[in-house]
Order: structure tokens, then sequence, then C-alpha cells
């Protein structure tokens, strides 16, 4: 009897710092993740720096996620790439990439929307069907759930991810990037609360305020008398993960949901993940948090966002892969849950 | 818990995100109590400041937008020992559970009303902050009232009383998709005729507004 081959895909994240490769079968199955970040010595991401390391370590993370998988290039069926949002310059050498190897090893193309990757690795690695979600990075902080045909944003940041204004206190603090984890450990040494600003506005929530507040207290000549970093970093945490938790708990109550998902980058932080969880259960939702290696950016959750949506509507021409650093993923549609 | 002597609490009749409302008597009224819980997720401090603040504002607020004919329940007590607002008990239900169940005659004229209300309000410098399909509740004889001020303020603001009606617009958009356009053409015209001329800059505003959202296609930014 003949086996029939199963179906791989090769999906590669290009949006931000991290250049991640990772091998899935049809089925979901992850063969191999690899990533390669890209940590500047001093300062935050500079686009232009960020592009040169992936051109880098395009070729070596990719053949190691390849051999990882026991696998040769000639196995892959499909490959997915990050198709914004994201930096234009790294979106760009990521497409050059994908469409190179597309159109020399003529393999279909899918481009598929990042942040719809964080829910769908999401849904696929906590066997969710309809939850609602609270994607937390550096560049993203959007509460969403799926409404009349695609991923609807209920809330939203008015100004800075809540990822972008931990990393910048962080670096102003003189932590080196990335700062959360950083400042997660040195929250967890005070109980000392210094009041901040604290906003919502609706769903909304504003991040701009409460960096400068905590801008200025590293500047006060009060700083290293009254109060220490760890204290501001506590202060910091307590605020902004309570105001994250406030507008998820009001989303769920108005959207009914029965699963809430924790996702992103800043999904990684214990105490987040403990408010997020509190309200779950005060709302009888199942609660999730999406496993460490899934939670930031990585090939995985392009790979397999790529393989729901090739199923449905197959490949992408070439000339339809052009990048889009600015797309909102309630333009998207979702014909997989249609 | 109870240490109000003037109030029996009866039962629960709703529990939000925020708050848990109960039936009660006041006296010999019945009365609406609405009890912001303690959060156990956020640490005591915030907690405790965030409560109390946002009763007050909110029991403050209610007196006075029904000064500018905004329909809201009148207030009785504002308890700040136990972080109450008794309000009086109006039977009805959200306007989220409402909307598809009714004609578009129906649904034109309710907007309509809705919008004259906010226009009410903004005229007066009022601002909800929290203007949703579920804080809009609609009685059985059809009477419509504001709820939950516990996010207001005031402001002569151009840019606060536009992030209002973005509010309530994307709300329309996520959750009542379909009716979306006919729902806020209503709200917006009615809205317009009420406040005057004046009202032409704050509409504006809202594509501004949304323009300055996070990855909004350049072409569709303004300036």
């Amino acid at each position: 009897m003949v086996k029939l081959k199963r179906k791989i895909c090769l999906g590669i994240e290009c949006t931000a710092h991290t250049f991640g490769v990772s091998i899935l079968d049809f089925d979901g199955n992850v063969l191999s993740i690899v990533n390669d970040t890209y940590i500047p010595e001093t300062g935050g991401l500079h686009p232009r720096e960020v592009r040169e390391h992936h051109l880098e370590c395009f070729d070596k993370t990719i053949t190691i996620a390849i051999k990882q998988a026991n696998l040769s290039m000639k196995d892959i069926d499909l490959i997915a790439f990050s198709q914004g949002p994201g930096l234009g310059p790294v979106l760009r050498v990521g497409a050059l990439i994908v469409r190179f190897l597309s159109q020399e090893l003529k393999i279909p193309l899918i481009g598929v929307n990042h942040c719809i990757g964080h829910i769908e690795i999401g849904r696929l690695k906590c066997g969710l069907k309809d939850p609602l979600t609270l994607y937390v990075s550096g560049g993203n902080t959007i509460i969403s759930a799926f409404e009349s045909e695609s991923y609807q944003i209920f809330g939203e940041t008015l100004d800075i991810a809540v990822g972008n204004f931990i990393d910048a206190f962080a670096r102003d603090a003189g932590l080196q990037h990335p700062g959360g984890p950083k400042i997660e450990k040195l929250a967890q040494k005070s109980k000392k609360y210094i009041p901040l600003p604290y906003i919502v506005k609706g769903m909304d929530l504003s991040f701009s305020g409460l960096y400068t507040a905590v801008k200025n207290l590293l500047k006060s000549k009060d700083y290293n008398r009254r109060y220490n970093l760890g204290d501001i970093a506590y202060s910091l945490q307590e605020t902004a993960f309570a105001m994250l938790t406030e507008v998820t708990e009001r989303a769920l109550a108005h959207t009914n949901k029965t699963e809430v998902l924790l996702t992103g980058g800043v999904a990684a932080n214990k105490r987040l993940q403990e408010m997020i969880a509190y309200i779950s259960h005060e709302h009888n939702a199942k609660y999730s948090v999406v496993p460490l290696k899934y939670a930031g950016d990585n090939g995985a959750m392009i790979g397999w966002t790529g393989i729901l949506k090739y199923k449905e509507v197959g490949a992408d021409n070439i000339k339809d892969t052009t990048i889009n650093p600015k797309w909102r993923m309630d333009n998207v549609e979702i014909p997989w849950r249609s | 818990m109870n240490n109000n002597p003037v109030i029996d609490l009866d039962r629960i009749i709703y529990t939000g995100a925020e708050a848990t409302l109960y039936k009660g008597k006041w006296f010999d009224k019945e009365v609406l109590v609405k009890h912001r819980r303690p959060k156990k997720y956020r640490i005591e401090d915030l907690d405790k400041k965030l409560r109390r603040t946002r009763t007050i504002i909110e029991g403050k607020m209610l007196i006075s937008v029904k000064k500018c004919n905004v329909p809201v329940p009148q207030v009785f007590e504002v308890d700040l020992n136990n972080n109450w607002l008794i309000m009086k008990y109006i039977k009805g239900q959200k306007l989220k559970d409402l909307i598809g169940k009714i004609d578009k005659s129906k649904r034109k004229w309710y907007f309509e009303q809705i919008g004259k209300y906010i226009a009410f309000m903004h005229k007066n410098d009022f601002i909800h902050g929290d203007l949703t399909t579920s804080n809009i509740i609609i009685t059985r004889n059809e009477k419509i009232f504001f709820v939950d001020f516990g996010l207001s303020t005031k402001s002569i603001k151009i840019e606060d009383k536009s992030v209002d009606l973005h509010l309530i617009k994307r709300v329309l958009r996520s959750t009542h998709g379909q009716y979306f356009e006919e729902c806020f053409e209503s709200l917006i015209n009615s809205y317009k005729l009420e406040y005057g001329s004046k009202s032409d800059e704050i509409i504006d505003r809202i594509e501004t507004i949304e323009s300055r959202g996070r990855y909004i296609e350049k072409n569709k930014r303004k300036n």
C-alpha cells in the first residue's frame, strides 16, 4: 500500500527583531522551530540594523530548521511568510527571501497577517475554539475576538504598545534590551506602590502618559532615596497590567466568550498571567496562555496560519505578496472560520 | 456586609465586569444598588482608589446630565463606605440584545434618539467615556436610559467629544456589523441636527482619531 505523503509547510516570521523559521505538517505538528533574534548592544531596535541581522542569518536559520525536521528543501510543499504588520525594511527582507525561494524551487507561496498568526497558533496549541484574545507584545496591544467573519478589535492602545513602553523604560533605567524580563525580576522584589496615571477609555488604553510618569520618577531627586528601581518596576507593572486586565474583563463581559487566550511576548510575564487567569475564573471562562516558545514571534504561527488559509483559498499570486507594514487584523478575511 | 441602615438588599440581578447590581429597598422605594466589587487581581491601594473615584464620578455625573434632559436613572444616595450607588430601579434590556430583534425603522428611531441625547451631553460638555450598546437600556415602553458613567468626564475639548463618538462607532462596527451603517448614520444625523454647526469639527475629528490608530494605511492618514 502506498503511504500518502504528508504535506509540509515552511513558515517564516520576519516582522521585527526575530527571524523565525518553522517546519510543520498540514495537521499542525511542529517538526522544528528555530529563532534568531537580534539583540542590540545599546538602544532599541533600529530597522536597518535588524534588516542586516536577518540578511546575515536567514540561510543558516532555514538550513538548521530543515535539518532538525529531518527533511530537505525538496520536501517543502508550501512557504508561508509574514506579510505585515511590522517594520518596513524588515518585512521587505522577508518578502525578498521567500519570493526567491518560491520562484527558484517552484513552491507555492502564501502571505499571512502576523497578528492573526499569534491567535491561530494559540488556538492550535491550547486547543481553543473561539477565544477572546489579549495580544500583548513590543509592537501590539490588542483585545480581539472573532465576530461577523473577522477578528474584530474590541480594544487597543491609543498610542504605544505595552511591551514597547516597558522596554523603553527599561532602557532609560540602563537595562539592556529586551527589558521586560528584567523589569519583571526587579518588580518581584518590591511591594511599594507609587501612584501612577491609570488611563482606560472604554476598552482602549493609553500608555504614553504612564511612560512619561515613570521616566520622570527616574529623574526625580527622590530616586534611590525614597524609592528605588524595583519600586518603580513594581508600580509600573501593577498599573499597566491592571489596565490590561480591566479592559480584557470588560471585553469578556461584552462578548460573552467562554475562552480567554493570552499571547504575545509580554504573555511570558507571570504577574500578567496571574491577573488574566483571575478574571477568567471569575467569569467562568477557560484561561490559556500560549506555551512560551510560541508566545513570542516565531515561524510556526506563520506556517500554521498559512496552512489554514492555503487549504481554503490556495496560494497567493506572486504579485499579491507585497508587504503591508500597517495591515490591520480586522481587515483580513478569515475563510477558514466562516 | 450591609452596614447601611436604610437599605435592604434583595437579590443580585446582574453581574457585570466591574460591578454587581442588586435590587433592593431604600426606605420604602424599590431601588437598584450598584456595587463596585473589590478586584483582587489588582493591589489594594489602586483598587480602593479606582472604585471610590469612579463611584463618586458616576453619582455626580448622573445628577448633572439629568439636568440636561439626558434620560438616566435618578440617584438616591452615594454610599462611599460600601462603594454603592443607589439609584431608581429601571426594568429593561440592553440595546445590545435588542438591536437584532427590532425592525429597521425602529432601529432608526432609537439611534436618532441616542444621537440626540449624546448631543445634549456634549453641548453641556459632559463626556460619557464608555458609550457602548451594553450601556444603553431600553424599557418595555421603549424609553431609553443611559447608564455606566464611571469613566465619564467634563470637558470642552473637541477631541474628547470625538473619542466618545468613536467609541460607539467602533462598538457598532465590531459587535453589530450588519446594522453598523444604518445605525451610525441615524445617530450622526440627529447628533448634527441637535448640536448645530459646531458639531462639524467634532464629527470630522472622528476620522482623524481613527487614522491615528495603529496600522492604518498611509494613504488613509490625514495630514
